[in-house]
């Protein structure tokens, strides 16, 4: 699995063979991966995947059982929270309710010893970046769920810190706010050039927002690339079936020759190419499948008889659910293409197509 | 909601039951005769007359001494029990330590005041000021545990924790945050303390000395003698400050549930 990280920048962390247990729970499992200067990453996957567990050692709370974490080639896998150079912004913000939004984001100046002046010039600047400097005296209890963030973030990003933690950032947004909240995120990071490591359970957002993305289950990571390897060439059915939508197929394999292999879905033979793997499924994104109606064959497709289960209305697209001899699968119609294309309707029997290369190979 | 009449007779009942001897105790402080149970004009004579009265001022000074002193080391002692017990998850014999914690809280303080005084007197130490002051920190600091224990208890660890990830020492992420977050809870425990120690007659009866009345202690010799309008007086004011006390107990409670 490729713990390499993107070519031309130096690596920042790298976590080596790391595993982490919590009395018979196995938190974290054999993790390796490495984080670029000036990247953004995301550990995706759903809780209890051992992301959080993950992260909280990369800061310090908690020590891995195994293996080493390196941070800029210093090794801190021993090294206190507060003598890491990385900040976190906590899932519940936790800001200080005792002091006001300037001095939470002073604290950690102050900390550190930086004189007064300096101190409140980096403040005002991070508060500015944040846009909240008009709320520097506020108490903290008086601010609105994204301002809380804004300060969160403030807080976290003003002692410069080589790496940025974010703990499931926008989860305790509203959903407009947080499509708004992902692109100022992305913005910051960049013009910052700090390396963000943005821990989330929603794929949509480690899409929109990481260069790459580590996929977490059960303490493992299944797969690290970036969004459009993930999407495109999943290494496995889970991976296949987290990122998006696919339809996971156990296919019939008749044979192996050269890198390619013979398989049949419903008794309907075709040809994809495999390399090295010899056992896995096949997985069809629904926005890949055509859907027919009957007797209309596509020259170089797969094609399969089918009927119609279900039709789901979803705005941009209509899902289909579709049975075919020994399989179902979710197919997606735009519905931009609706006035002229084919909307069956329940009941009805269609046909479906693919092409083999849209058939991504699933070895895990 | 409209209340119907029979929670109003019940609640009428209920605080004249608890609040009514009180009331008369303090009425009658003000009468101007000397016949305690008959009313003769109103006067504020007994209480010039309780400045007058050394032996209860003495007392009253005694038992302020105790209770400030008391109440301060029940208040150190108390809030690191409360810290050992709700940072240390797994230690040998938290168990054991929490239930010790806590039974003062239930035992009769005649079984306190008397193992104490054994205790005194196995010691060979003389008894006094400094008797009194340990007996009721053993008691009152089981009271400070329990109200810092249950602040400690809902306070997210993530505070402290964003402390120490943003640059601060264990001792400094505590003084700086963990402190002021739990600081209403101590002064609560702390005014507990002091109010506790304040009203105890039973255990300050086993473990004081000559020269070493408290307040209660004075009040109730006074009274075997025959019930002055004078101790009604130093009762009302021993009341009235108890009650100022625990409002701010009240307030101070309510004010760090919000936090």
């Amino acid at each position: 699995m490729g713990t390499q990280g993107v070519t031309g920048r130096p690596p920042l962390v790298s976590i080596e063979h790391v595993s982490q247990s919590f009395g018979s729970v196995r938190a974290v499992e054999d993790v390796s991966l490495t984080i670029c200067e000036g990247e953004f990453f995301a550990l995706l996957g759903p809780s209890g995947s051992g992301k959080t567990s993950l992260m909280r050692m990369i800061a310090g709370f908690g020590e891995p059982d195994r293996g080493r974490i390196l941070l800029a080639g210093e090794d801190v896998t021993r090294v206190p929270p507060h003598k890491r150079p990385v900040n976190m912004m906590f899932q519940n913000y936790a800001l200080f309710p005792h002091l006001n939004v300037f001095e939470n984001v002073a604290f950690g100046l102050r900390e550190e010893g930086v004189p007064k002046p300096e101190r409140s010039a980096r403040v005002d600047e991070a508060l500015r970046l944040v846009q909240m400097q008009s709320y520097a005296a506020r108490r903290t209890q008086a601010l609105s769920g994204g301002q809380k963030q804004r300060v969160a973030l403030a807080r976290a990003i003003v002692k410069r810190p080589k790496l940025l933690l974010l703990d499931e950032p926008l989860a305790a947004l509203d959903r407009r706010l947080r499509e708004e909240t992902q692109e100022e995120l992305k913005h910051l990071q960049k013009s910052l050039g700090i390396a963000f490591l943005v821990v989330t359970h929603d794929q949509d957002e480690a899409m929109m927002m990481a260069d790459r993305i580590a996929v977490m289950s059960a303490g493992r990571v299944l797969q690290i690339g970036t969004p459009a390897d993930l999407y495109e060439r999943p290494v496995s059915r889970a991976v296949a079936r987290f990122i998006g939508d696919a339809n996971v197929i156990e296919p019939e394999i008749r044979a192996h020759l050269d890198g390619r292999a013979l398989v049949a879905v419903d008794g309907t033979p075709f040809e994809i190419a495999t390399g090295s793997v010899r056992d896995f499924a096949i997985g069809v994104r629904p926005e890949k499948i055509r859907v027919l109606e009957p007797y209309v064959s596509v020259p170089g497709s797969v094609t399969l008889d089918a009927s119609v289960e279900q039709r789901l209305y979803r705005g941009d697209v209509t899902e289909l659910r579709v049975r075919t001899a020994h399989h179902v699968w979710r197919a997606a119609i735009l519905n931009a293409s609706r006035r002229t294309g084919f909307m069956p309707e329940p009941g009805e029997r269609i046909r479906i197509a693919f092409a083999p290369d849209d058939a991504m190979v699933l070895p895990e | 909601m409209r209340m119907s009449r029979f929670n109003i007779v019940s609640l009428v009942f209920g605080i004249a039951f608890l609040y009514l001897p009180i009331l008369i105790v303090m009425i009658y402080s003000f009468n101007a005769s000397k016949l305690v149970t008959v009313w003769g004009g109103f006067s504020t004579q007994w209480y010039r007359g309780l400045l007058a009265n050394k032996p209860l001022m003495d007392a009253t000074f005694v038992s302020l001494r105790v209770a400030l002193a008391s109440a301060l080391g029940a208040t150190i002692i108390g809030t690191m029990a409360a810290l050992a017990l709700r940072r240390h998850r797994r230690f040998v014999g938290r168990g054991l330590f929490a239930f010790m914690l806590f039974v003062p809280l239930v035992l009769p303080e005649i079984m306190t005041g008397l193992s104490l005084l054994l205790l005194f007197v196995a010691l060979d130490w003389d008894r006094g000021f400094w008797t009194i002051t340990l007996a009721h920190m053993a008691f009152t600091t089981s009271f400070v545990a329990l109200i810092v224990d249950a602040r400690l208890a809902d306070l997210d660890p993530s505070y402290e924790e964003a402390a120490r990830d943003l640059g601060a020492s264990p001792l400094s992420a505590f003084m700086r945050v963990t402190l002021p977050m739990i600081l209403p809870a101590i002064a609560a425990g702390c005014l507990l303390a002091f109010t506790l120690s304040l009203d105890d007659l039973v255990i300050a009866s086993f473990t004081s000395g000559p020269g070493a009345t408290t307040l209660p202690m004075r009040l109730y010799g006074q009274m075997r003698l025959g019930v002055t309008p004078e101790i009604n007086a130093a009762s009302t004011v021993l009341i009235v400050s108890v009650t100022l006390i625990v409002i701010v107990i009240a307030w101070l409670t309510r004010r760090h549930r919000q936090a």
